[in-house]
Order: C-alpha cells, then structure tokens, then sequence
C-alpha cells in the first residue's frame, strides 16, 4: 500500500479535486417527504447508524401542517438538516411554521434546532437539563463523526417546556406523550395526531434497526411501550426505520428489550466477561435489523455491568 | 521526448519504494502499528516473538466509552504458558495487566476492562517456557481521552468510604466448560492525568487457592484498567479462592470466594 504514495502529483491533485467534488455533492441530504394522512408527513430515514456518509441522515423526521404553519417533530442532526428539513415543510404548509417538537435530547434528533431560532421549540423539561448538562459534549462529537456536514451548528435550547396533553394548534389536536426509559426519566416525548392516529413515537419505537441504549432503562421503556399500546395508533412513525401499521413495530421493539434483557441476565449468571458479551449470539429473527451487532455492543458497554455486578457477592 | 528525460529518477523512486516495502514486510505487523516497536522492546522486553492466531483479543470495534473498553483475551493450545500480558501500542500507560500463575497453563481465558487514550492496537502476549512470546491482539477504535478522563471517584466527596469494598463469585461450569472466577473491586484507578488528582490504583493482587493457601496466580496492574476493575478467570478444580490485593498507597483490600454449587 505505501507504495501508492510515489505515483505523481498529477494523480494526487485529480484526486484530491475528486474527493473534494464528492464532499460538495453530499452536502445535500435530498430530504423528500411521504404524506402519510391528510396532512402528515414522515421524512423517512435509513436503519443505518450515523457517519460521514449519511451526514446523520439516518432518523425519521416529519411534520403535521396546521393553518398556522407546520408542527415540525424533531429538527434532525445539523444545521443544515433542519435548514433543508424547513424548506421542504413550508413548502407543504404555505411558507409558515408554528412550532417544533424534540422527541428526545440525542444529537441525531436534536443538533438541527438552530434552523428553527425564530420560532418556538417545545421540548420536555428533562430533555432541555439533558441538553443543558451535555448538549456540547454530543456537538463536539457529532462534529468529530459527521465532518462537514455539521458546519455552522451550534447548540440552540428549547424555548418551551412541553407539557403532556392535547393541543390545538390551527385547528388540528395533537397529543402530547411524556414517557420514559430511552433518553431518561420523563425525556421520552411521543406525538399523536388526533384525527389521523398517527403516532411519531420518537426513540421510544425502533423498526427493523436495533435500538439504541446510551441512556436507557429497560423496565421503564416496557412501561412506556404500554401506554403507547393503549392509545392504539392507527400507524407509528419509529425514530428510526420504517413507518408500520398498527403495533407491529412496537412489538418488535418489545421484543429486543425483552431479548437484550434476558441475554445480559443470562451472561451475568454464567460469569461472562463483557468481553464475552460482545459476541453474544443474536437470534435469527434480528439478523436482518440495521445496525444489531453494533448497538448491542454499544448495549454492553451502557447496561452490562449492573447486570453482572449484581452477580456478584459483595463483602 | 520527456519520459526518457525523467525516466532514471523514476526507476530510482522506485528501486527506493521497493526496499521500503521489503523492510515493511520483514518488520510485519499484522496491525501495522506505529507503536509495535515500543511494545515489542519494554513490554516484552526485547525477547523473540511470533503472531500467533492462537492467542485472540475481542473488544468492541468502536470503542463507546473510552474510559471502559471491554477485553477478552482467549488462548488456545499453547502448553507452558508462564505469563500473560496484555497492553495497548499507543496508550501513555502501555501495559494494562500482567498475569502470572503459579501453575503452566495450556490456555487462558481472560476479561477485564481498559482506558484508551486515543485509536490502538489491543494485545495479548503469553510467555511460553522456551521464553517465546505468542502476540494475537487487534484494533479499537476510539474517541479518545479515556486515559486522562477523571475518575467518577475524582468527583466524588464519599469516595474513599467505598474504597476496597469488594465482590466476587465462582461459577460452577457445566459438562466441559471450566469454571469461572470474576471478581470486582471498588477503586479510581486514577493514572494520575488529571491536575490535582495524583495516581492512585490496585498493583498487585493474588489469588490463593482454599482450603490449602497454596498461590495460584498473580496478577500485576496499572491505571490503564478501568476503574472499579472487573477481572473474569477460568480456573478448574478450585473450591474457593482467598484474593489479596494492594495499591500503590498501601491499602489493602481482601475477599474470599466459594464455589456456588450451580449454575442458575
């Protein structure tokens, strides 16, 4: 390979202007927009994880239009994000925009607000403390694995706290869901568009793509899967992969927590390492999940060691 | 006609390129690591070593806390290994652990944790009775700063009151499988990085068998493993084991372990 390096400065130069071409072209996210009921509109993502090659373009995002402008759910990873997430709503909802909600304080989810600065930014009271104690730790990193596509974003706080419950806003109602065990106590806001049952459930909801678990607890997270059962959603927009009728994605994400649960329980009873845990076998029915061998290593890291100390007699 | 012109200094170039590969080659490491040399001359001493497949590192490929990469070392078929270490090319703190049993071992298996200070090669070596070292390890890729990260404990007003506190249990293995000592102890493990935190963390520890006191190993660390450190062994034909331990400030922390009779 470092043979490579001697070939001349010709070849270097065409592909350094390659490179920088590439760069220039993704600085585009091509955000396109699904109505999903009269009115509503999912942004759809990927199940991949975020790099320098999806620019944090991986989540799902959407908005309700209102007659005082787009409700929008979750400015995205960037600045630039948000800015191309706000044009294409107000091309939807007549140039306007009412409000935006933060589902959670995960930078992939949240670091885009500073494209909605001049309106206001609802979020619940335990995600503004957690983006005020760790909001530029999560910049600087997003800032180390994106590159360029964060250029210019700077954290922006919620203007507003949300408070759960209904709202009407140019004359739609829409649901406030305050639920827990993702991002924290109470840090989980859910949205539901009352007439057309469509529930953007945030990181509470994964679909196809293994969820993630930095701040995660799981018994609450059950709990919380619950009372979005009990609402009984016509369709889920997921945080990340696919739309799905009904509960099947919630099911699904059920069924991992239960499944990464038992698993660390098992491996902390056997004595396992989390070096084992790591190669942990994962069942065939997640094979196909986005991103499940990674964020179940990701899951050692964050959940592991209560199990396994636990385990333990102490003196 | 400009080719001829430019034609010796490029067959030149590349006489050069060609020994350049031909010395990487010699020097291989699989890892094509900077910090190999280091590792190979302080860590192990300058004592001949191979690559060996035998001797397996698994840690996570990105590391998601720095301060607390999990590590399994797992060695297969090799008889008469005296001494097992493991240790990080660019880490400020190199080697993390050093195991020494009293018995030849034939295989290892081992887990703990580590602080990485940036991206790094994680290796395993083990000393066979030739004075031969077996080298396996791969990379961890890191955002960096684990080693100089504070501790929890660093923050913590109550953190001595805690300090030493200790945990662990035997786990009977089933038809074939060894059986497992883990253990824990309560410690900052500071490096010392840190402005007004001085270096503070467990140095050595040994295990002794029960009932007959007998040394089994000992085990030799510094502040590149995580704090609170949780250290995993297969051992076999063990009914309990007596732990001792030590850090650099001379406290002293002690636990004793029995055998559960199965596994749940």
């Amino acid at each position: 390979m470092r043979c490579a390096y001697r070939w001349g400065a010709a070849s270097t130069t065409a592909l350094l202007l390659m490179a920088f071409a590439a760069v220039t072209a993704a600085a585009d996210y091509e955000l396109l927009a699904e109505e999903v009921a009269e009115g509503v509109w999912v942004v759809p993502g990927t199940t991949e994880g975020f790099s320098r090659d999806n620019g944090g373009h991986m989540l799902n995002t959407g908005f309700v239009v209102t007659d005082e402008g787009a409700v929008i759910v979750d400015p995205g990873p960037t600045l630039r994000y948000g800015e191309q997430l706000r044009a294409l709503a107000e091309s939807k909802a007549g140039g306007a925009i009412a409000r935006v909600y933060l589902t959670h304080h995960h930078p992939d989810h949240a670091l885009g607000a500073l494209a909605f600065s001049d309106v206001p930014v609802h979020a619940l009271p335990a995600t503004i403390a957690a983006l005020e104690r760790d909001g530029q730790k999560l910049l600087n990193n997003f800032y180390r694995l994106l590159g360029d596509w964060m250029r210019g974003t700077r954290m922006h706080l919620p203007t507003q706290s949300a408070e759960p419950g209904q709202v009407k806003i140019g004359g739609r109602r829409l649901q406030v869901l305050a639920l827990s065990g993702h991002s924290g106590a109470g840090a989980d806001l859910a949205i539901l568009d009352v007439g057309s049952r469509v529930l953007f459930a945030g990181d509470i909801v994964f679909n196809a793509r293994a969820p993630a678990t930095p701040d995660a607890d799981i018994g609450r997270w059950l709990t919380s899967l619950e009372a979005v059962a009990a609402l009984a959603p016509e369709q889920i927009v997921p945080g990340h992969g696919p739309l799905a009728a009904g509960l099947d994605a919630l099911k699904a994400t059920r069924d991992w927590l239960d499944w990464l649960d038992n698993t660390m329980r098992d491996g902390a009873s056997r004595g396992l390492s989390m070096g084992e845990m790591l190669n942990a076998p994962i069942p065939k029915r997640f094979a196909s999940w986005g991103q499940a061998r990674r964020e179940l290593q990701r899951s050692v890291n964050h959940i592991y060691s209560s199990y396994s100390t636990a385990a333990l007699d102490w003196n | 006609m400009e080719v001829p012109d430019r034609l010796p200094g490029f067959v030149a170039a590349l006489v050069i390129a060609c020994i350049l590969c031909e010395a990487d080659a010699v020097a291989s490491d699989p890892l094509d690591s900077p910090g190999w040399r280091i590792v190979a001359e302080q860590v192990l001493a300058g004592a001949p070593y191979r690559f060996d497949d035998r001797v397996s590192v698994h840690v996570p490929a990105v590391a998601e806390d720095p301060t607390r990469v999990p590590l399994h070392v797992q060695v297969t078929d090799i008889p008469g290994i005296q001494r097992i270490v493991v240790a990080a090319d660019l880490n400020p703190i190199t080697r993390a652990v050093t195991l020494l049993p009293e018995h030849r071992l034939d295989r290892v298996s081992f887990g703990t944790q580590i602080k990485v200070e940036q991206a790094t090669p994680v290796r395993a070596a083990v000393l066979d009775d030739d004075g031969l070292w077996h080298v396996g390890g791969t990379w961890v890729s890191a955002a960096g700063g684990g080693c100089s990260a504070p501790s929890l404990a660093s923050v913590d007003p109550s953190w001595s009151e805690r300090l030493g506190e200790a945990g662990g249990r035997i786990f009977r293995g089933s038809k074939g499988v060894p059986d497992r000592l883990k253990f824990s102890v309560v410690h900052p493990m500071d490096a010392g990085f840190v402005s007004g935190v001085p270096r503070l963390y467990i140095q050595e520890t040994s295990i002794h068998a029960i009932p007959d006191g007998k040394r089994v190993m000992r085990m030799l660390t510094t502040a590149a493993v995580s704090e609170n450190p949780v250290f995993a062994f297969d051992f076999t034909g063990i009914e309990g084991v007596a732990i001792q331990g030590r850090d650099n400030n001379g406290n002293r922390f002690a636990l004793r372990v029995a055998a559960t009779k199965t596994v749940p």
